[in-house]
């Protein structure tokens, strides 16, 4: 059995590799009896969890198809990448064949980014397993190791930046529109709209508007889960999804991989 | 099984330094000890959790350390075994003499055949600590040697010649006949390298006169809450330090209404050969009350207290199952006050569990930051969590760890 441990910053980036590893062929597991019983001790049992009884129980996302599964958690915040590596993977009575980490540039971009997540890796996890220094890039060996970098491994930004592009591509005047919409109701929001104010807020709103219209009243998360952004011209348009499929493919592929993809 | 060094060595009377009261065992290697090979447990804290499925191995790190805490003794040797079967002082030694060394023989990683039949890799133990026990390995193999004059077949285990040195050990004092177990044991302590032979056989009465090692290895089996001539012994220790009124405190989370504790004596009389003390408890309303009269929880719990009471700095407390009796709702004090007292006590607690409440209420209790370390036994690896790594898992992303 192949087995993958992958953990993104929130739910949203796993929507998108959701999407991306059915692309692949994979599937959901959905049912505890047909999970890999090494996973089993990764499913929490008990709510509420820490007391906290708002907070929804932290299931990791289980992907397979014939001898690969792939864990994808949500770390919630950057600050628990490492830490949530370091919890699913310690109580496994089985070794990992990838491990990888999808993290936001952000305002520090992509290298930066990644020094950052090396230095707590490192302290966490020590010398092995550690990620190279470069975004976007897998480690072959025993236990393949990788770190992509939103949007592209090497813009700043995060993973709005990534869906913007796969807008311009596939419905260009939808997003043109979406924009004009948000600027035009801006102030007619007044105090109600002040979270605008920030630059990644502002990228958000119109692909918040675009979801809106494609999957009105349910959570952003769904139509990237339903692989809306991800048609024919976005993979032909955007270089950081490209860069993304091929990143996790090299994770999860069961054939082990002399270089990157 | 009577048991007896063929020469042995004082106990040092180690004492912990200032500051390692708390980490007595710093670190335990098992190499080879029943099952368990190469298990590692890095980094132990004041506070220690054993977790793990059913035959992970959870009790054969408690024999590990048991034996560690004085591996010349002969009265070691012959309670490390039992202790899975029930509290040491429940059971006559001498109950089922071949069941003496049979027990033994499992402690070897091959087994009574690998025993049996020489192999000296299989029936060779192996551990190693480091901290105030001392650096130390234990290696033992097991011989099956008869008096030359008795030609005994035993099943299942082959007979052979008896080396001199065997001979020489037991003139005038060793068995007249039967299986014989010889454990050589190289220990390493402090640089030195000592060799000790122990030889053992089943039947007779076991004699040693020797003040135990210090630091001691206390274990708290899951049943000796019911051995009440264990708790009087127990709590005689106790009285001794003064350490009642901590008894009554405990007692009263139980019941408020618990005012004292004492021993009673009952004179010998017919039916009664001997005095029997016995521990009783004075509770309002119901005047002295008997420990066979109270539930399974209260007596776990003074257990705990008493032994507590009477460890020394430095001691090592092996607590099989902690929760034992006790209901989810007192393990959320107990388990803080266990921890609080080991710590005041300055002992090391080694506890298994399979509890999530014994872990969240150790994870709960304050200052368990700096001492607090879980133990997930797995069949192929050890995973240690400290006390954030424990609490991300368990608060943040619900993970059992058990």
């Amino acid at each position: 059995m192949h087995r993958v441990l992958l953990v993104v910053e929130g739910p949203h980036d796993l929507g998108l590799v959701h999407a991306l590893l059915l692309r692949r062929g994979l599937r959901v597991v959905q049912q505890l009896d047909a999970l890999d019983p090494e996973l089993h001790c990764l499913v929490p049992r008990e709510y509420p969890q820490g007391g906290d009884l708002l907070k929804r129980v932290s299931v990791p996302r289980f992907f397979g198809r014939e001898g690969v599964v792939v864990v994808v958690a949500a770390a919630e915040g950057d600050t628990r990448l490492v830490a949530t590596v370091a919890a699913l993977q310690r109580p496994l009575n089985v070794d990992l064949n990838a491990v990888g980490v999808v993290l936001d540039a952000d305002g520090a971009g992509a290298v930066a980014r990644l020094d950052g997540l090396r230095r707590k890796w490192r302290a966490t996890l020590g010398e092995a397993l550690l990620p190279l220094a470069t975004p976007g890039d897998v480690v072959p060996g025993p236990v393949r190791i990788g770190a992509f970098v939103l949007p592209d491994n090497e813009s700043p930004g995060a993973l709005e930046v990534l869906l913007r592009a796969c807008a311009t591509a596939e419905w260009p005047g939808a997003l043109e529109l979406a924009d004009a919409f948000v600027l035009a109701a801006e102030p007619l929001l007044g105090a109600s709209a002040a979270e605008l104010q920030t630059p990644s807020k502002r990228t958000k709103a119109p692909i918040s508007v675009l979801h809106a219209l494609m999957r009105p009243g349910k959570a952003v998360q769904t139509s990237l889960e339903d692989g809306l952004w991800l048609g024919r011209a976005a993979f032909d348009a955007v270089p950081g999804l490209t860069a993304m499929d091929q990143f996790l493919w090299a994770l999860v592929d069961p054939q082990p991989r002399a270089t990157v993809p | 099984m009577p048991i007896r060094a063929a020469r042995g060595r004082a106990a040092r009377g180690v004492t912990p330094q200032q500051g390692e009261l708390m980490r007595t065992v710093q670190h335990l290697a098992i190499a080879a000890l029943r099952g368990l090979r190469g298990v590692e447990l890095v980094g132990c804290g004041s506070f220690n959790l054993l977790l793990g499925a059913n035959n992970s191995g959870k009790t054969t790190v408690q024999e590990a350390l048991h034996l560690l805490g004085d591996p010349t003794s002969p009265t070691r040797w012959r309670e490390v075994p039992r202790l899975r079967r029930t509290a040491p002082l429940l059971e006559p030694w001498g109950a089922g003499a071949a069941a003496g060394l049979e027990e033994l023989l499992w402690l070897f990683p091959g087994g009574p055949q690998a025993v049996a039949d020489g192999d000296a890799e299989r029936c060779a133990i192996r551990v190693h600590s480091e901290g105030a026990l001392g650096g130390m390995t234990v290696a033992a193999e097991r011989r099956v040697a008869m008096p030359p004059q008795r030609a005994v077949s035993t099943p299942g285990l082959r007979v052979e010649a008896p080396p001199a040195w065997v001979s020489r050990a037991t003139r005038g004092d060793g068995p007249s006949g039967g299986p014989q177990l010889n454990l050589e044991l190289t220990i390493r302590r402090d640089g030195e390298s000592d060799e000790t032979r122990l030889v053992l056989w089943d039947g007779g009465a076991l004699r040693e006169r020797r003040a135990p090692r210090r630091p001691g290895v206390r274990v708290i089996s899951a049943l000796e809450h019911r051995a009440d001539a264990r708790l009087a012994e127990l709590f005689r220790g106790a009285f001794e330090k003064g350490a009642q009124a901590d008894l009554v405190a405990i007692l009263q989370r139980f019941d408020p209404r618990i005012v004292d504790i004492a021993t009673l004596v009952v004179e010998a009389e017919a039916g009664v050969p001997r005095p029997r003390v016995s521990v009783v408890l004075r509770v309002d309303g119901l005047g002295l009350v008997p420990l066979h009269a109270l539930g399974d929880g209260t007596r776990r719990a003074l257990t705990l207290a008493l032994h507590l009471a009477v460890a020394d700095p430095g001691d090592v407390l092996l607590i099989d199952e902690v929760e034992l009796g006790l209901h989810v709702n007192v393990l959320r004090s107990i388990v803080p006050w266990l921890m609080e007292m080991a710590g005041r006590v300055g002992a090391q607690i080694f506890a298994t569990c399979h509890s999530l409440e014994v872990v969240d209420a150790a994870l709960n209790t304050q200052g368990a930051a700096d001492g607090l370390v879980v133990y997930r036994l797995g069949p192929r690896r050890v995973a240690r969590y400290d006390h954030e790594e424990a609490r991300f898992s368990r608060a943040e992303l619900g993970l059992e760890l058990r």
